[in-house]
């Protein structure tokens, strides 16, 4: 029987490759048979995930997406490289726990940039038919419960995701007919050493009260990763526009 | 930095209208909440360049107790 999340023949860019959920994806789509070509600033990084991953089917590129200018080319050289692209993960970001009062706008730009900009160039830049597969293509954007719902000090990082959220909906209207689906997932706190930093950041009454909000307890990046195999797979093919809760219930209640 | 001007100038970040005394407890100022934490923290990073977290302030209750985890040798008096 033919696996329904199966992902051969398909190659996939993810950004932020080397942090918590970048990673998990770029193994869970490589199980899937992807190709992955993973970006991320810190080749170290790169390079010990190129090794967990079969190095056939994986391309490590170092580089700071928020170098706008320079986007083309890499998106150029990778398809150059590894053939035109049938999937995006924009899973690179930051966060900053600052209370308004503090949230100059330097700040949010600087988190909008990564968060927010560097991803939707890069899905511009493939849906330009020198670059994309045009039978068909998957951008997923990895968002927040907080692209959605507010988070005290968080006023930099809401703004940031909340325009991911948006952002995904008018793309998947305008690149509908070119089959081309666009879909946000959005996490609440996940495992991984952005929370560790966010636990680190924050008073201990916040930390139990973000804990106390997870029903399903705090999830793993895998749960993320998993969930992007899905909107990346053909399974999903009536699927555009959402934004695919993944959350433990966080938003539930 | 002296006692006096930066007792005056976290009285300004923290927007508290009564003067403050290294004896003043944090937990007594009228608008301190946990954002309150956050903005003291940029406070002395941008004032003394240092880096404090979270964690360190679950063990302070007042303005001395500050002065001290920002190191006394940043202080003239």
């Amino acid at each position: 029987m033919s696996n329904p999340f199966s992902l051969e023949n398909k190659t996939i860019i993810i950004t932020g490759a080397t942090g918590g959920i970048g990673k998990s994806c770029a193994n869970e789509c490589a199980k899937m048979g992807a190709k992955v070509i993973l970006i991320g600033r810190n080749i170290q990084k790169l390079q010990e995930i190129e090794k967990e991953i079969n190095s056939e089917k994986c391309l490590i590129f170092p580089f700071d997406i928020t170098n706008f200018d320079e986007l083309e080319n890499v998106v150029q050289e990778v398809v150059g490289r590894f053939g035109k692209i049938s999937g995006f993960i924009h899973a690179a970001g930051k966060e900053v726990v600052l209370p308004i009062k503090n949230t100059k706008t330097p700040i949010i730009e600087d988190l909008l940039k990564l968060n927010t900009l560097a991803g939707f160039e890069i899905a511009r830049l493939l849906t330009l038919k020198k670059f994309r597969d045009e039978k068909m293509c998957s951008f997923v954007f990895i968002s927040s419960v907080m692209g959605s719902l507010g988070e005290p000090g968080h006023l930099a990082y809401c703004i940031s995701k909340g325009a991911v959220n948006t952002g995904v909906k008018a793309m998947a209207l305008e690149l509908a007919k070119s089959n081309i689906r666009v879909n946000s997932v959005s996490p609440a706190i996940i495992q991984t050493e952005m929370s560790e930093n966010l636990f680190q950041n924050i008073p201990e009454e916040s930390k139990i009260e973000i804990l106390k909000r997870h029903p399903l307890g705090i999830g793993n990046p895998e749960d993320v990763a998993l969930a992007c195999v899905y909107l990346l797979s053909d399974t999903s093919k009536y699927i555009t526009g959402i934004d695919l809760i993944v959350d433990g219930g966080y938003s539930a209640l | 930095m002296t006692n006096s001007e930066f007792l005056v100038k976290l009285q300004d970040e923290l927007e508290e209208e009564n003067t403050l005394t290294l004896d003043t407890k944090f937990k007594e100022l009228e608008g301190y909440d946990s954002m309150s934490i956050l903005s003291i923290i940029v406070f002395i990073d941008e004032n003394f360049n240092k880096k404090l977290n979270t964690q360190q302030f679950k063990d302070i209750s007042t303005i001395q107790e500050l002065k001290e985890l920002i190191g006394l040798d940043n202080f003239e008096d």
